[in-house]
């Protein structure tokens, strides 16, 4: 815990960040893991009435109730099955009216990595599913390239009926 | 030795607040000619630690006020100042005022010197006027203590003379106490001789700077009690050794004395020796009952029932753990039924045990958040005081029921929907008193409130013996208005509901007090907000009465689960009229489209929540399923459901903690399984279907 701690520390320090990354079909996205608030799997939500098609409804987490996002559906990717192996990421999002805890359903986690802040690089117009709004950047990582979702754009809206940014 | 004050700032206000409020009570309690002396203590009591307290922090002129406002009081309670209506008046404007500057010096905001300054000379003035009762003081009861007044004008001599000797041991400073001080303060109270013992001075050499070597001898002329003077040397209480005789005054009358002072008529023998007083009052040397007088005497109000002061936010945490420990108890009783084998008997009676113990627990974190409705009703006697002085009416405020309890969440939004009918009552309600007379009621007006609980809510009753509601005053201003039709009849429940309608109002001239109109609607939307309803009854030269219903928290919710497909919701008890399987034919279309059947005395439309939610039922068919009759708004409709699955009491999640707002729901709550069931919220449901089916 407390080598993580330093970890994360020295990271910041070098000027980079971890990222939790996780697969959409062949995809590759990341998220800042100071973000992350557990990482679940999947089990039946109850249904929200009238609302967007991708927040499929809500769970316990430990007593709060927490909106569910299929990130899939958010980003118009094929619909997948959700199978005991779907992962939930829960997530926390600074929105204007507070912090906002939800979950997202994605196709698995991969990995923890540490980007350098130098190594991301801006995205360009064309190229993901994703229009580039929600996106902070591109990092290559081992071969790999990391889209970097910037969650308090993509979901912000979403969840809390309030849009973040009123020109989008 | 740098200790910062301001930390204790808060609790300061907190506790200055409050004790400025019972002193506001105590004051409307107070008999103008027959004031009871416990009342004004009371009184005299907060003014005092007001204005220690605010010394010591530093808030001089909070401070200043509040001397003069003691120093009167000082003068009511020793009876030499009669209580009068004027001085009460004076004393509930100094409380306003000690309240604003406090709130003042909280919001670090500047105080309206002025207005303190005012008051501040009135205050002075009616105490240099104590001596003229007669023109001070218009009470027409006859007062029964009036006997020391003339005394005191006349002042052919005093009540006591009481001899002092008070010798302190030489640690007496290091306990932070001035024998200038108390010298002092005798000689506020009376004509005041002193001796001064120097005997044991030692000399300049040895003299420690740090010790007491000085004694006094003191004769006090004073209509003060024994008590009086001995509250002076409180503090040296096992600092010195003190002895307090009285010695007979040197004027042969003094007929009325007894009546002044409330201590007994003491004889030289009775010796009350401070520094070991506590054995000396427990068996009383001669006379029983100057002994119980000594002790009874000061420090009434340190008894208050133990309790400590928690922030709402701590309270709401443990709310929230319980609630988990409910669900997480539920699942273990669900898991707990699968068991099979002789340990499962044991496990079924721990989980029994622990229900119990749950159940309890939970009923207990409610019962911290209640509060009894006084908080909200003790605003009321000085308002309707005020309110019915500026409308030059006699009115009369009866409270019952005072003690009802209820959430503090449910508390903290009534005060103004209350507040606004009171003075409704007090402004339309009550007549004039001519108008009263003439009419052949009593001159005073009555106002009352009344709280109790009904089943699972709360009801509260603001009436008056007033005029009543006018109807076709009401109907005529209403088709002024194109609130109705011209030509529409209404029922006289009708009538009465228009007063809730926006943009109505009846006075004829707009007071600002009450009148423009923006108030009953804002009221009936309030108790909505809170899950409540108000209607209303009133005879005509009878007078009229608001009847609000709510829910006793908001925390908690009666429900009823119905099933829709796979989903369970869960709607509130409170709403739900009845609920009945329909039979085939029993169900009429309107215009091919909206459903309706018969039900008690009208039609009412259906509703399928499944349409509504945009779910895969489980049948389509009415007959298959069920109705359930529900109310909102005035309005009823059928909802048919797949199922019904059970009544539970469910605790209210907020959906908008991490979502947003959603229609026709009004929050969420954890079932026993863990899972999620959706709150429904009718009237807002009703809503969501009538645009449907109008789109």
């Amino acid at each position: 815990m407390t080598n993580q701690v330093a970890a994360q520390i020295d990271a910041a320090a070098a000027g980079s960040n971890q990222m939790l990354t996780f697969t959409l079909g062949d995809e590759t996205y990341g998220v800042d893991i100071l973000r992350v608030q557990e990482i679940r799997g999947w089990q039946p939500v109850t249904r929200i009435p009238q609302a967007p098609s991708h927040v499929l409804g809500v769970l316990n987490l430990r007593g709060s109730i927490v909106p569910i996002v299929d990130l899939r559906m958010r980003f118009n990717l094929q619909h997948a099955e959700y199978t005991p192996l779907t992962v939930i990421i829960v997530l926390s999002v600074q929105s204007p009216i507070g912090r906002r805890d939800f979950g997202v359903v994605v196709d698995g986690v991969s990995d923890v990595i540490d980007v350098a802040a130098n190594d991301v690089k801006p995205a360009p117009e064309f190229g993901a599913h994703v229009s580039t709004e929600f996106i902070e950047g591109l990092a290559a990582v081992s071969g790999r390239m990391v889209m970097l979702l910037d969650i308090d754009q993509l979901i912000g809206a979403d969840v809390t009926g309030v849009a973040l940014n009123p020109a989008a | 030795m740098a200790i910062d004050l301001a930390q204790f700032h808060d609790a300061f206000f907190e506790e200055s607040f409050e004790a400025l409020d019972s002193m506001e009570a105590a004051l409307l309690q107070l008999n103008p000619g027959a004031p009871e002396p416990e009342l004004i203590g009371t009184i005299f009591r907060v003014a005092h630690s007001i204005k220690g307290g605010s010394a010591t922090f530093g808030f001089s002129e909070v401070a200043s006020f509040t001397h003069t406002c003691e120093t009167l009081l000082d003068e009511l309670r020793a009876n030499r100042m009669q209580v009068t209506r004027h001085v009460t008046d004076l004393l509930l404007k100094s409380v306003d005022v000690m309240r604003d500057m406090l709130r003042a010096q909280q919001r670090k905001e500047a105080i309206d010197a002025q207005k303190v300054a005012d008051l501040q000379f009135d205050l002075e003035l009616a105490i240099a006027q104590k001596n003229q009762p007669a023109a001070a003081a218009p009470a027409p009861a006859p007062v029964v203590e009036a006997a020391p007044a003339p005394v005191e004008a006349a002042k052919p001599a005093v009540a006591h003379r009481w001899r002092i000797s008070f010798r302190p041991y030489p640690q007496l400073f290091v306990h932070g106490n001035d024998p200038l001080r108390m010298i002092r303060e005798l000689s506020e109270i009376g004509e005041l001789t002193v001796k001064l013992d120097g005997n044991a001075l030692p000399s300049l050499e040895q003299l420690d700077p740090e010790s007491c070597y000085l004694a006094w001898d003191l004769t006090l002329d004073t209509d003060a009690a024994r008590e009086v003077v001995n509250g002076v040397f409180d503090w040296a209480e096992g600092d010195c050794d003190l002895k307090i005789e009285e010695e007979a005054v040197p004027v042969a009358a003094q007929p009325a004395v007894a009546v002044a002072a409330p201590a007994p008529e003491a004889k030289p023998s009775n010796v009350v020796n401070i520094a070991d007083a506590k054995p000396a009052a427990a068996e009383p040397p001669h006379q029983p009952a100057a002994a119980a007088a000594v002790e009874v005497a000061p420090k009434a109000g340190a008894t208050d029932g133990g309790s400590i002061r928690v922030s709402t936010e701590k309270i709401d945490e443990l709310m929230n753990t319980v609630g988990e420990l409910v669900i997480t108890q539920s699942m273990l009783t669900q898991l707990g039924s699968k068991f099979t084998g002789h340990v499962a008997e044991q496990l079924r009676s721990g989980l029994a045990t622990l229900e119990r113990n749950v159940r309890e627990l939970q009923e207990s974190v409610m019962r911290v958040r209640m509060l009894p409705i006084s908080f909200v009703f003790s605003r009321f006697p000085r308002m309707v005081r005020d309110l019915s002085g500026r409308l030059g009416k006699h009115v009369e405020l009866k409270m019952t029921g005072d003690q009802t309890e209820l959430d503090k969440t449910v508390m903290e939004k009534i005060g103004d929907p209350l507040v606004h009918l009171v003075r409704n009552s007090v402004d339309h309600g009550i007549e004039m008193p001519d108008v009263r007379a003439a009419a052949g009621k009593p001159q005073t007006g009555t106002v009352f409130l009344n709280a109790y609980h009904k089943g699972g809510s709360i009801t509260v009753e603001v009436g008056d013996d007033g005029g009543g509601l006018n109807k076709d005053r009401i109907l005529k201003k209403a088709r002024e208005r194109n609130l109705i039709g011209a030509n529409e009849t209404l029922t006289d429940d009708q009538i009465y509901e228009l007063i809730f309608m926006a943009g109505f109002s009846t006075a004829e001239q707009t007071t600002d007090i009450s009148g423009r109109g923006v108030g009953m609607d804002v009221v009936r939307r309030n108790i909505k907000e809170l899950g409540g309803t108000i209607e209303v009854k009133s005879t005509l030269g009878k007078g009229s009465r608001f009847i609000i219903t709510l829910p006793l928290t908001l925390a908690i919710v009666d429900g009823q689960s119905v099933a829709v497909g796979t989903e369970t919701y869960i709607v509130p008890l409170i709403t739900i009229i009845e609920s009945l399987q329909l039979k085939q034919g029993m169900v009429n279309r309107v215009a091919g489209q909206g459903e309706v059947f018969w039900f008690r005395d009208g039609y009412v439309p259906v509703v399928r929540l499944h349409e509504v939610f945009g779910l895969e039922p489980r049948t389509t068919q009415l007959h298959e399923g069920l109705i359930m009759v529900v109310e909102g708004e005035g309005r009823k409709v059928g909802l048919f459901v797949d199922d019904l699955l059970g009544q539970q009491q469910v605790v209210i999640k907020s959906l908008e903690t991490n979502f947003r707002r959603v229609d026709g729901v009004s929050g969420a709550t954890i079932l026993g399984d863990g899972a999620v069931a959706l709150i429904l919220d009718v009237p807002g449901l009703i809503r969501v279907a009538t645009q449907r089916l109008a789109a």
